[in-house]
């Protein structure tokens, strides 16, 4: 999703006014921020942990069979141990090494779930901001329908209408999820046309594909992109209840949520089997949640901490 | 004003035709035969083709939605292929044990995470704030499942405190029987003075409760931080503050009160959040409302029940979002222009 390093005009103006000479970076906000926004360093250092654990699941992992359907009816239930740092499962799986494979499916949802609801939201915002008239009214109105649904609610509708699996989860999660950027990128839109700058462009002769690609999607992508980062933990959390219900992926695949759903019977005795999953699924919500709290309030620090 | 309520109120009736639209297309989308869903897979063609004739599946597509939309319109939802009961009929069974639970459980958010919220606000930037900060992203990232289960092993299996199972036990019937008001027994007992079992139908909704409040307690108290600073920051307040009111007064008598708005609109979002999450809980909980009800009627396929359920639950929202515009026209004169 990387294009040109987009202008950040209307952020900026209202960041920089009174400071000439220094402008924001996109990418990357300086040092002085991360400081003032402690939890930021800590979650982007815990999600790229979360991450390059999924990325090398079969190197790292003591007994990367056990992400299959493997059966070790000899090792069943053991608790933490040396050789076992989680347990093990009821069918003797190493519970360590699922989990960092749960990473992997969590991750890959979560992936699929941003770009579909972005791609999809984005078009759809930008169309109806930037045209305006009756596609604008036609698209929002549609865009509303959706969002009279509780999105939870939906996503588990659909993904029980659809067989159950980590894709259609992923699918259905992602239906819900782009009417919020749509919303967004249509605000945005909307504005940056009215900007000075915009003007310009047109009154210079700039196509309408020139001043759509040049100027509305980069400066109206950026709260889409914040608004993502504050969405990961969001998904991730979506993911898990529908494959605890059943309704996302099945078995053997290593899954948080199905995992603790299958250790759900045995937890008053083995604890080890519904609790390290269901870490894991805290803990990587927290991480998202930290950046996407500490990208806000960098970003946008009138509606963040200061 | 009334121009604003009338325009709001076509908005909504708009949005429920199209909600009752998205459904009809969810129930088209499925891929398997519904007609073999309810008569089971062994049944032969005859019988199938009773069943698709018995529920208007072999009408045109357009005929079944006039239908959809008539039968709506009547109060009619259709019969749920697991309990054979019209789903109308099953809706308003369990309806209103869950909404007591939720509506308990945001009062209890509501009483902890604004508090939360106002604290963090007061004395920002010192350790206390970044400690309530990180307890409501605690609260936000919790898989509610999961918190539900260790819970009820916790609090049930290891230390024995508090029950785990339904509404009341059932023990009680013989000793001190309930007599049913509206089919809640925490309330029936409490209007019909029935002590004893009052005590333990609330013992058996702590637990839920708390596991129902966690998002909404944690989304209520970042809302409410956020908000307050921001008013913090307007400059009628730095007005006050230079003035030399007291901190008590800039914040209780002119922060806190614009800050009340965004956690008014935070009302329709998390009573559907909180309203979906009881459906987990619910079913952990083995508590016998919509949750449960929901649940088993998403796992088994029962598609009249999840339309029901779906097209219910997004009327709630709509209702409730329309509830909180219009209060929050009445509330703040900004919003109506």
């Amino acid at each position: 999703m990387s294009g040109p390093v987009p202008d950040l005009a209307p952020l900026a103006t209202s960041e920089t006014e009174g400071v000439p000479g220094r402008r924001r970076s996109w990418m990357w906000p300086g040092w002085g921020a991360a400081k003032r926004v402690p939890l930021l360093v800590i979650g982007l250092v815990l999600s790229a942990l979360i991450i390059i654990a999924g990325v090398l699941a079969p190197w790292i992992t003591p007994y990367p069979e056990d992400a299959g359907a493997v059966v070790h009816p000899t090792q069943a239930l053991l608790s933490p141990s040396a050789a076992h740092w989680f347990g093990t499962d009821l069918v003797g799986r190493d519970i360590f090494t699922r989990v960092v494979f749960g990473a992997r499916v969590s991750l890959g949802i979560v992936v699929i779930v941003l770009v579909v609801s972005a791609v999809v939201g984005l078009s759809v915002g930008l169309a109806a901001g930037f045209f305006g008239g009756w596609l604008d009214a036609v698209l929002m109105r549609v865009t509303d329908i959706f969002l009279a649904f509780p999105a939870l609610l939906l996503s588990i509708a659909l993904a029980a209408v659809l067989s159950p699996s980590a894709l259609h989860a992923a699918l259905a999660i992602a239906f819900t999820w782009w009417p919020w950027y749509a919303r967004l990128a249509r605000g945005q839109a909307a504005s940056i046309r009215r900007q000075g700058y915009s003007d310009a462009a047109r009154i210079l002769g700039a196509s309408r594909t020139r001043q759509l690609v040049r100027h509305v999607l980069p400066n109206a992508s950026t709260p889409v992109f914040v608004q993502m980062s504050l969405d990961a933990a969001g998904i991730i959390l979506t993911a898990a209840t529908l494959s605890y219900l059943g309704l996302g992926a099945q078995d053997p695949t290593p899954e948080w949520g199905l995992m603790v759903a299958n250790g759900q019977p045995l937890a008053t005795s083995a604890w080890w089997v519904i609790t390290f999953p269901g870490l894991a699924i805290l803990v990587t919500a927290v991480a998202f949640n930290f950046v996407g709290d500490g990208l806000q309030s960098v970003f946008d620090p009138k509606r963040g901490q200061r | 004003m009334s121009r604003y309520i009338a325009s709001r109120i076509l908005q909504a009736l708009g949005v429920v035709l199209g909600v009752i639209v998205m459904t009809f297309v969810i129930a088209r989308l499925i891929p398997g035969d519904p007609a073999i869903a309810y008569a089971g897979p062994r049944a032969s063609a005859e019988e199938l083709a009773a069943v698709r004739e018995q529920f208007g599946l072999d009408l045109p597509m357009w005929q079944q939605f006039v239908s959809y939309v008539t039968g709506i319109l009547h109060g009619d939802l259709g019969i749920s292929l697991h309990t054979k009961q019209p789903v109308t009929s099953d809706l308003i069974q369990v309806l209103p044990t869950t909404l007591v639970l939720v509506g308990i459980a945001l009062v209890f958010a509501a009483i902890v995470g604004i508090p939360l919220g106002i604290a963090a606000a007061r004395w920002h930037g010192t350790f206390g704030d970044v400690a309530a900060k990180i307890i409501a992203i605690l609260m936000v990232s919790m898989p509610v499942f999961w918190l539900a289960i260790l819970l009820q092993i916790v609090f049930f299996s290891r230390l024995g405190w508090l029950p785990v199972a339904g509404q009341y036990d059932s023990a009680y019937d013989s000793i001190s029987p309930l007599y049913t008001v509206i089919g809640v027994p925490v309330i029936d007992s409490l209007l019909t003075g029935n002590w004893p079992v009052f005590v333990n139908a609330a013992a058996h909704m702590i637990l839920p409760v708390c596991a129902i409040a966690a998002y909404p307690i944690g989304a209520v108290a970042m809302v409410t931080r956020g908000s307050l600073l921001e008013n913090l920051g307007e400059e009628h307040v730095r007005m006050v503050r230079a003035l030399g009111f007291p901190e008590r007064a800039v914040f209780g008598r002119f922060a806190l009160r614009p800050s009340l708005n965004p956690i008014v609109s935070l009302i329709a979002l998390v009573f559907a959040y909180a309203l979906t999450n009881s459906f987990i809980v619910e079913s952990v909980f083995n508590w016998p409302g919509l949750g449960s009800y929901a649940v088993r009627a998403f796992v088994s396929l029962d598609i009249p029940a999840i339309l029901g359920i779906t097209l219910m639950v997004a009327l709630l929202y709509v209702l409730l979002n329309l509830i909180v515009d219009l209060a929050q026209a009445v509330i703040d004169p900004r919003v109506r222009a």
